[in-house]
């Protein structure tokens, strides 16, 4: 049960820092290409529209991650282990948020 | 760039005052009733704020969506007449994310260092004070995401 508990530990985390480094890098990436032209950059973000679509998907992940650590605080409350629950949850949302600005580098890159 | 960092020290300064009674009440409760006790408290007082802070966001982004799903041809340009606010919000994310990427990282990195020690129950402080870094940067990390979307709820509002 111990060695469960520390593998659990250890594992959890290793996805979890490398999708925040990948948002870093993706967000750093995106900065960079708006700084080039920041009113070009905006205009192509305003009219592209898989920005939109990039934007809805980011809320529908951001939605889940809070209902995910919500629901886990009254399964937790009421003795029902979820494993996994909130970690997973929070892979999704860091997914949507990497996706988000991989679009808005696509779209800042393009011209 | 000043604005963003303005905003991270806002988090960080939200997410001290969330954090450091916790703590303190866990303790206390450890020192006074012992460590059963203490593990019921940290149970409880963790589970009502990650309810809260889940429960809050989840209707911003709720709402968020709803906008975004309703009004699909104007909800870009709630971002494009303030391009400086989106570019110090993505400023905001960037340092967010570098700063609970690297909180992690220490996190595990300590927890590897001591995991000898850890099954002999020499120190059990150390786990607890591990398990910290992690509590922090977790609740760091979910008032970012409801700062963010509620910022861009209210802009979205705005021109809508």
């Amino acid at each position: 049960m111990y060695e469960i508990e520390i593998i659990t530990q250890i594992v959890v985390p290793l996805p979890v820092i490398t999708l925040f480094l990948l948002l870093s890098f993706y967000v750093k990436k995106f900065l960079k290409n708006v700084k080039k032209n920041e009113k070009l950059a905006w205009t192509l973000i305003f009219i592209h529209p898989s920005a939109h679509k990039a934007l809805k998907i980011l809320t529908l992940t951001a939605l889940i991650f809070n209902l995910g650590w919500a629901l886990r605080s009254i399964t937790d409350f009421f003795f029902i282990k979820i494993p996994f629950l909130g970690p997973a949850t929070t892979y999704l949302v860091l997914i949507g948020l990497i996706y988000f600005f991989k679009t808005l580098v696509k779209i800042t890159k393009e011209k | 760039m000043k604005e963003s960092i303005k905003l991270f020290l806002k988090i960080f300064v939200i997410s001290s005052i969330i954090f450091i009674p916790l703590e303190f009440i866990y303790y206390y409760v450890q020192d006074t009733y012992g460590i059963e006790a203490s593990y019921y408290i940290c149970w409880l007082t963790e589970d009502i704020t990650f309810f809260v802070l889940g429960t809050i966001s989840f209707v911003i982004c709720l709402n968020f969506y709803k906008l975004l799903k309703a009004k699909e041809e104007i909800s870009m340009i709630g971002f494009l007449l303030k391009p400086e606010e989106m570019t110090e919000n993505s400023k905001l994310i960037y340092y967010a994310s570098l700063f609970s990427g690297i909180g992690w990282s220490i996190y595990l990195i300590i927890l590897s260092m001591f995991l000898d020690v850890i099954p002999n129950s020499i120190n059990k402080r150390i786990l607890e004070m591990i398990g910290d870094i992690f509590l922090f940067v977790s609740i760091f990390f979910a008032i970012t995401i409801l700062f963010t979307f509620n910022r861009w709820l209210k802009r979205l509002r705005k021109y809508v």
